[in-house]
């Protein structure tokens, strides 16, 4: 089963790196998502690992199979690297119906399989069915329309969720008539004794496959039509669109689209599968149902899947782990709730998560004891007790070793040949703080940036609404869904947002008193960005 | 550009001595197919651009291959432009006269035919001349129209 590892992947069309030097691995029967604001190079990274776009330079392998590599001179199409992709606007063929649309790829595929006696296979399929002739009575006497005539379609579609068998089989199936009284007895015995002549004739085994000497043969061939026919009603039954079978794309709705287009990725059985934000296009409700289904589907078939998303949401519900990327680079490669809880820099803490973090700006410096004290929210004291022991000088002396580990790094890279310097620099994440009158800091000069500035980043839940609060603040504002209301608290003139369960009564402009009340505060260095520690935090 | 002026171009060129297709149905089609190849390609170029790319990558992915992406997705989504790029440029060659008037002998085709006996004063046979002409491109025009939707009173660029 394979596993997909990238290493140093960039691309780069003239000065703008839409990846820069992405190098990740992707485990077997993950599900990973890609996730980042638009531009970010997600659906690049994605089309690059299928094979549509050729990266810059850098090293794909998908299994053992290397199918990229820019040094060695490798490239592989993306119609050799045996992946499924399912596109954002589906890329149906309008000119095919719904069944064309699946088995389109599956009359295609010409690979080394079993040689199978089919019709011996499919005549042991109708004994099988024959022996219980009450169920197929039941089965077609269900399709009687008004007229009390047996509509043939339906029932060939029943029969086939029914018995799980082909059209064709379906049809010779409802072509004996077994409700108008068919003598099944006879045709079984006739139908065996033929099993029995070709089994005898051509050494086949429990599953009709050719026997030699013990050994199952295999040939180079197509599929079956009626091979094709059973993976085609396998698929759909997946995603439950056999009704449709008959119909164009443009006589489906969005979400039925999407089913045959999954159904159309799912049907040769790739063991990777790519998505590129395939649930974008539907609304609210119909993409929390496909949602369901994707997981669902991802448990069922048990093959890799790389996700492409821009919706948070999505992302921390579906994922194995998320992958996050912003101006190209890889910002940080984890579980969900990994990311969630402690985020690698102020980029990712303030991307994942609804509603966003809140940012505080503090100045201070560490005590003796491994605390940081800080002066927050204009003249309120507060003491960040960190979980696990800490030192801040040894923390800033590897990042500064690190900084400059990479600026040696650049430096190398740029006396190399054909190296084109990064037109879309990269920069510390402009982290936005809530106030009550925005100022516009666009004009300003930067602020001088020290080793005493920090950041705390706290969730909206580790606010707590408590009467024994330290945090004297006003509702400013408040959202109540009937579950959960998110409020938010004005302080001085800093706005928090807080997330309350519970139909409490909120009153806009009441007074309450706030506790910062959890151990997942986050104490971030301001110069770089980066996540310092968690811990808890002390307010006076 | 005149067609006359394209018909002396070709004149000039194909009725020398080592090359020489003067009155041939070849060098009608050659130039015919210079003429309108503009036309013609405008229109299928258009549609083309239309459509998506994923839906060939979509074929791509699943290693199908390009005769059977071409023949099977491309061309029937394409049918009716590539119809209609086809017949339109086809009906307004037919009653090309100028174009093929230096290229040929005058009972060569119908529409120098029919030049020929309207300078005979035989009024009467250029006029059935013309009323078979008149009857074939409107029985093409229909049918464009059914088959397609594109027409040639909407015309064709040019």
């Amino acid at each position: 089963m394979p596993e997909i590892k990238l290493e140093h992947i960039n691309k780069r069309w003239g000065k703008f790196y839409a990846v820069d030097d992405l190098s990740m691995t992707i485990r077997d029967n993950a599900f990973v998502t890609l996730l980042g604001p638009s531009g970010c190079g997600k659906t690049t990274t994605l089309r690059m690992i299928a094979g549509l776009e050729t990266p810059t330079s850098g090293k794909i392998t998908i299994g053992d199979k290397v199918v990229f590599d820019s040094s060695m001179g490798i490239n592989i199409p993306a119609n050799k690297r045996k992946v499924g992709f399912l596109f954002q606007n589906y890329a149906l063929w309008p000119n095919m119906t719904v069944y064309q649309n699946i088995s389109f790829g599956l009359t295609n595929i010409k690979e080394e399989m079993p040689k199978i006696d089919f019709e011996a296979k499919t005549n042991s399929d109708l004994v099988r069915i024959l022996k219980t002739p009450d169920e197929v009575r039941k089965v077609v006497e269900e399709c009687r329309d008004k007229n009390d005539k047996i509509d043939e379609k339906r029932a060939v579609l029943k029969l086939i969720d029914a018995f799980t068998i082909s059209q064709y089989t379906a049809k010779t199936l409802f072509s004996y008539h077994i409700e108008k009284g068919f003598d099944t007895k006879s045709k079984i015995a006739d139908l065996e004794a033929k099993i029995k002549e070709s089994k005898e004739k051509n050494n086949l085994d429990s599953e009709f496959r050719y026997l030699d000497k013990g050994k199952v043969v295999t040939e180079n061939r197509k599929m079956n039509k009626e091979e094709i026919d059973l993976a085609v009603r396998r698929v759909s039954r997946i995603v439950k669109i056999g009704m449709f079978m008959d119909r164009y794309p443009a006589e489906l709705s969005g979400g039925q689209q999407q089913r045959v287009a999954i159904a159309r990725t799912l049907a040769p059985e790739p063991s990777v599968l790519f998505m590129d934000e395939p649930l974008s296009n539907l609304d609210a409700k119909l993409r929390l149902e496909m949602r369901y289904e994707l997981q669902r589907l991802h448990v069922e078939t048990g093959s890799t899947f790389v996700y492409v998303t821009h919706d948070q949401m999505e992302a921390m519900t579906l994922a194995s782990e998320i992958c996050l990327i912003n101006n190209g680079v890889l910002q940080q490669y984890q579980p969900p709730l990994e990311v969630y809880k402690k985020p690698a820099n102020l980029f990712v803490a303030d991307f994942v998560g609804n509603p966003s973090i809140n940012f505080i700006d503090g100045v201070g410096g560490q005590n003796d004891d491994g605390s940081v004290s800080l002066d927050i929210l204009n003249g309120y004291k507060a003491k960040f007790i960190p979980s696990n022991s800490l030192d801040l000088g040894k923390w800033r002396k590897e990042r500064d070793e690190f900084e400059g580990k990479k600026l040696l790094e650049l430096k190398a890279k740029s006396k190399e040949k054909g190296y084109v310097e990064k037109g879309n620099k990269d920069e510390v994440f402009k982290y936005h703080i809530q106030k009550v009158v925005e100022e516009d800091d666009s004009l300003s000069e930067d602020p001088v940036i020290t080793d005493r500035d920090f950041v705390l980043g706290v969730r909206p839940e580790c606010l707590v609404v408590d009467e024994n609060g330290k945090l004297e603040g006003e509702i400013y504002g408040a959202m109540p869904t009937g579950m959960e209301s998110t409020i938010k608290v004005r302080i001085g003139d800093y706005l928090l947002t807080g997330v309350i369960f519970g139909d409490l009564a909120i009153r806009i402009g009441s007074k309450v008193r706030l506790n910062i009340n959890s151990d997942r505060i986050m104490l971030f260095d301001r110069k770089s960005g980066k996540i310092i520690a968690t811990g808890s935090l002390e307010i006076s | 550009m005149p067609s006359i002026a394209v018909g002396v171009a070709f004149f000039i060129l194909f009725s020398g001595e080592k090359l020489n297709l003067y009155n041939t149905y070849t060098l009608l089609i050659i130039v015919g197919t210079i003429k309108y190849i503009p036309f013609a390609s405008r229109n299928a170029l258009n549609s083309m651009l239309q459509l998506s790319g994923e839906i060939e990558e979509a074929a791509i992915i699943q290693d199908i291959p390009w005769t059977k992406r071409m023949t099977r997705i491309i061309i029937p989504i394409q049918k009716s432009s590539i119809i209609s790029g086809f017949l339109l440029p086809f009906m307004t060659c037919l009653r090309e006269l100028s174009l093929f008037m230096l290229l040929c002998t005058q009972g060569f085709i119908l529409s120098t035919t029919l030049d020929y006996f309207d300078e005979m004063g035989l009024y009467a046979f250029s006029s059935g001349i013309n009323l078979i002409l008149i009857i074939t491109i409107l029985v093409f025009n229909a049918l464009v129209n059914k088959m397609t939707g594109a027409s040639l009173d909407d015309g064709i660029g040019g």
